[in-house]
C-alpha cells in the first residue's frame, strides 16, 4: 500500500515540500548545536593534548592551570626534571588575554601559552615558521592572523612568525604562541612565574606544595565553566527535536483529517487499518529522513556563518537519519486516533 | 454461487438521546443473476442494510449471510477479506482516491490483498477496459466526469470478481446519459451470475430489477373508520416503530406517550382528555416515532384517520396542522 502514500505525498507536494524544508533547517539547526557543543570539548582536548604531557604539574589546591590563576616559581620546572621517573619536563604559562590587533580598534580574546622552545607544547605549523626570538609568536588560523601581522598582548608586542591550526579553547578562542620570558615579560612584569609544569613521565614523588594533574583533568578544569552552556545547548538540540517533530506530526495529522473519508472507503473496501497506520508512518518517516538528507548540505551552508568552530561529527550525522525517522514514526502516531476512529460506513454518506 | 440471505434483521442507531430503529425484522434473499432493488424515502434503512451486507454495519438482531457465511462471526481480519473478495461496494459519492489514476484506484483492493503491482495495474486495465475507459488509465479523479467515475468505482468493486456488488444511490449525481451507462454495467454484471443489490430512488431502475425491496414504512389499513378503544393502566396502544394508522383523540383518562431513549424509555407527554397524539406517522407516511401506553385505569381513545381527524377537529386544529395537512 505504499502507492497510496506515494501518491499522497506527490499530490499534497507543495504541503509536504514546506514541511520537509522547515524540518530540514530544524535539522540542520541540531546538527550545528551538535556542533558546538561537541567542538567545546573536542577543541580544549586537541590543545591539552597537543602539549603532549603525560602529567601536569600544578598548584596545590587548584584544579587545573587555566581556569584558577595560581602561580609558581620558574625554577619548580628544573626541580621536577630531576625528580625520579620524569622524562622531560618544561614550564608552561597558559593565560585568557585580550590581544590587540595592529590597525584594528576593537580587541579580541585569546588563550596566550608561553612554552620554551623546542619543549612541550611548541604547536605544530601550518604556515611560517616557529618562534625563534623574541618578540615572535605563532598564533591558531581561527584568528584570520598572517605571518607579518602584529599583535599587542599586555604590555609586550609579538609579530606572527607562523600559524597553526585547531588550537582554540572555549568556543574559538585562538591561541597565541611565545616563548615564556617574553610571555612573562607581557604579563608578570617580567616576573619569572609560570602556572604549570608539562611533565613526560611519571615522578615517584612531589615536591611540597603541588600536585599532578591528567590532561582529562585538565580539560575537565576548562571545561567547567562551559558545562552550562553545553547542557544548554543539549537542552535546545532535544526542544529542536520535538519541534521537528510537531512539524511533522502537524502536517501528518492535516493530512489524515483531509483523507477521512479516502480512510472509510478504504476500509470500506477491505484496506485493513495496519495498512492504513503503515501508509501514515511511511510518509512521516519520509518526510524525516528526506529531510534529515537535505539538512546535512543546510547545516553546511550555515556553517560559515557561525564565529564558532563546529565539529560535525561522524556520529552525530550517522545518527541524525535513525532518530529523524523515529521522530516521523512518533509524528505520524498523533494520526493513528484518526484512523482507528474512522467509521468505513462514513463512505456511504453522500459528498 | 453466492447466495445473500437476510434473517430477522434489526439495525437501531442511538441518535442522541433517542433509539431509531429503522431496519425492524427485515428478511430477504438473493440469488446469482438477480438484481435486487432497494427503495423507499430517506431514512427507511436502505444504505444500512447495505452497509450489514458489506459487513461495515453489524446488526442490533437477525442473521446476514453470504455464500452461507454468517458475516457475525467473523473477526476484524476476516470482515477485512470479505469486503475485499466477497462483496464489491460502490458508493454514491465513488470514493475515489484523489490523488490516484483511475487504473490505480482500481488497483487498490488487489493491492491490498498483497497482488504484485504489476498484476494488479493489468486487472485494473483489464477492467476499466470491460466498462470503456480504456482511454482514461492515467486520469485522476478530478480529470473525469461523474459517470466515468462511476464507472471506475464499478471496475474497482469488481477487482476481486465478488459474487455480490452493492451499489448505494449509484446514478444519484449522475444525468440520464450517464445514468444509462451505468445501469447497462449493473445489469450486465447480474447477467454473468453475481448478485447485485441497488439501493436507489431512483424508479427508472425499476424496469430492469429482478426484485424490488420496498423499504416505504406501510402505513396500516384503516379496519374501523373511527374505532374507540378502553385501556387498562399500562396497556399499550401502538409502539415506537409501528405503522402509523389513526390520529388518536383522548375521550376520558390519561395516555402516556413514551420514546425509546439507551436509558429505557421515557415519558416525553402526558394526553389528558380532549388532546390528540400520533397526528404526523398517518399525516407523513412515518411509522410511529414514540410509544403510547395508558397512564390510568380506563382511559379510552377514538382514532381518527387524517380526513375524518380534521373534519371532527375544525378550528380547533392550530394553523400548523393546516399547513402539515395541505402539505
Amino acid at each position: 500500500m505504499w502507492l497510496i502514500s506515494l501518491r499522497d505525498l506527490q499530490w499534497r507536494r507543495r504541503r509536504f515540500v514546506i514541511g520537509i524544508l522547515a524540518t530540514a533547517v530544524l535539522f540542520a539547526i541540531t546538527l550545528i548545536l551538535s556542533g558546538v557543543s561537541t567542538n567545546m570539548r573536542n577543541e580544549v582536548a586537541r590543545t591539552v593534548e597537543s602539549v603532549g604531557a603525560d602529567h601536569w604539574l600544578v598548584t596545590a589546591g587548584i584544579e587545573g592551570p587555566l581556569a584558577s590563576v595560581a602561580v609558581m616559581p620558574m625554577d619548580v620546572a628544573d626541580k621536577a626534571r630531576n625528580l625520579p621517573g620524569v622524562v622531560r619536563a618544561d614550564p608552561i604559562v597558559m593565560l585568557r588575554q585580550s590581544m590587540h590587533i595592529e590597525g584594528r580598534s576593537a580587541p579580541e580574546d585569546i588563550v596566550l601559552f608561553g612554552v620554551v622552545s623546542d619543549g612541550l607544547g611548541v604547536p605544530g605549523l601550518v604556515s611560517g615558521r616557529g618562534v625563534a626570538a623574541t618578540g615572535e609568536a605563532v598564533i591558531d588560523d581561527w584568528s584570520g592572523l598572517r605571518t607579518t601581522d602584529v599583535v599587542t598582548v599586555g604590555t609586550g608586542a609579538f609579530t606572527i612568525v607562523g600559524t597553526t591550526t585547531g588550537r582554540t579553547i572555549a568556543g574559538g578562542l585562538p591561541t597565541l604562541y611565545a616563548s615564556v620570558e617574553d610571555v612573562q615579560d607581557a604579563v608578570f612584569q617580567g616576573a619569572p612565574f609560570i602556572q604549570a609544569v608539562a611533565l613526560q613521565g611519571t615522578p615517584d614523588a612531589l615536591p611540597d606544595g603541588y600536585r599532578l594533574l591528567s590532561p582529562t583533568a585538565v580539560v575537565d578544569d576548562v571545561m567547567r565553566p562551559m558545562q552550562r552552556l553545553t547542557y544548554s545547548l543539549n537542552l535546545i538540540s532535544i526542544l529542536l527535536w520535538a519541534a521537528a517533530a510537531a512539524v511533522v506530526g502537524s502536517i501528518i495529522y492535516l493530512t489524515a483529517v483531509e483523507r477521512t473519508r479516502d480512510f472509510a472507503a478504504l476500509r470500506a473496501i477491505g484496506v485493513g487499518r495496519r495498512a492504513l497506520l503503515a501508509g501514515l508512518a511511511v510518509q512521516g518517516i519520509l518526510v524525516t529522513a528526506i529531510a534529515a538528507l537535505l539538512s546535512f548540505g543546510i547545516a553546511i551552508a550555515m556553517m560559515p556563518m557561525f564565529p564558532t568552530p563546529l565539529t560535525l561529527t561522524g556520529s552525530a550525522v550517522i545518527l541524525l537519519v535513525p532518530v529523524a525517522v523515529l521522530v516521523g514514526v512518533l509524528a505520524s502516531a498523533a494520526s493513528i486516533h484518526r484512523v482507528l476512529s474512522t467509521d468505513p460506513a462514513l463512505a456511504f454518506a453522500s459528498a | 454461487m453466492a447466495t445473500v440471505q437476510l434473517t430477522d434483521v434489526v439495525v437501531e442507531y442511538r441518535d442522541g438521546n433517542q433509539v431509531l430503529r429503522p431496519i425492524d425484522g427485515f428478511s430477504m434473499t438473493a440469488s446469482p443473476g438477480e438484481l435486487v432493488l432497494l427503495m423507499g424515502p430517506s431514512g427507511s434503512g436502505k444504505t444500512s442494510l447495505l452497509s450489514c451486507l458489506a459487513g461495515i454495519l453489524s446488526p442490533r438482531a437477525g442473521r446476514v449471510e453470504i455464500n452461507g457465511v454468517d458475516l457475525a462471526v467473523l473477526d476484524e481480519n476476516a470482515m477485512s477479506a470479505h469486503r475485499r473478495h466477497d462483496v464489491g461496494v460502490v458508493f454514491q459519492a465513488f470514493n475515489l482516491v484523489p490523488s490516484l489514476t483511475a487504473e490505480e484506484n482500481v488497483a487498490v483492493p488487489l493491492l491490498a490483498a498483497g497482488a504484485q503491482r504489476r498484476l494488479a495495474l493489468a486487472r485494473a486495465r483489464q477492467l476499466l477496459t470491460e466498462v470503456g475507459l480504456l482511454d482514461r488509465l492515467t486520469h485522476r479523479p478530478g480529470e473525469l466526469s461523474g459517470g466515468q467515475q462511476q464507472r471506475v468505482a464499478i471496475a474497482r468493486a469488481l477487482a476481486h470478481d465478488p459474487a455480490v456488488i452493492l451499489a448505494d444511490e449509484p446514478t444519484a449525481h449522475l444525468d440520464h446519459v450517464q445514468a444509462e451507462g451505468i445501469l447497462r454495467i449493473l445489469r450486465r454484471l447480474a447477467a454473468e451470475g453475481r448478485v447485485v443489490i441497488v439501493s436507489t430512488h431512483d424508479r427508472r431502475l425499476v424496469p430492469l430489477a429482478d426484485a424490488v425491496v420496498d423499504l416505504t414504512p406501510v402505513v396500516a389499513p384503516a379496519v374501523d373508520e373511527r374505532p374507540v378503544v378502553t385501556l387498562d393502566a399500562n396497556e399499550t396502544l401502538f409502539q415506537q416503530g409501528d405503522p402509523s394508522d389513526f390520529v388518536w383523540v383522548v375521550l376520558s383518562g390519561q395516555v402516556d406517550i413514551l420514546r425509546d431513549t439507551p436509558d429505557g424509555l421515557e415519558t416525553v407527554a402526558t394526553c389528558g382528555e380532549g388532546s390528540y397524539f400520533g397526528e404526523l406517522g398517518p399525516l407523513l407516511g412515518f411509522p410511529r416515532s414514540a410509544t403510547a401506553r395508558a397512564a390510568t385505569d380506563g382511559a379510552t381513545v377514538e382514532g381518527f384517520d387524517i380526513p375524518g381527524f380534521r373534519e371532527a377537529m375544525g378550528d380547533k386544529l392550530p394553523d400548523s396542522w393546516g399547513a402539515l395537512a395541505a402539505h
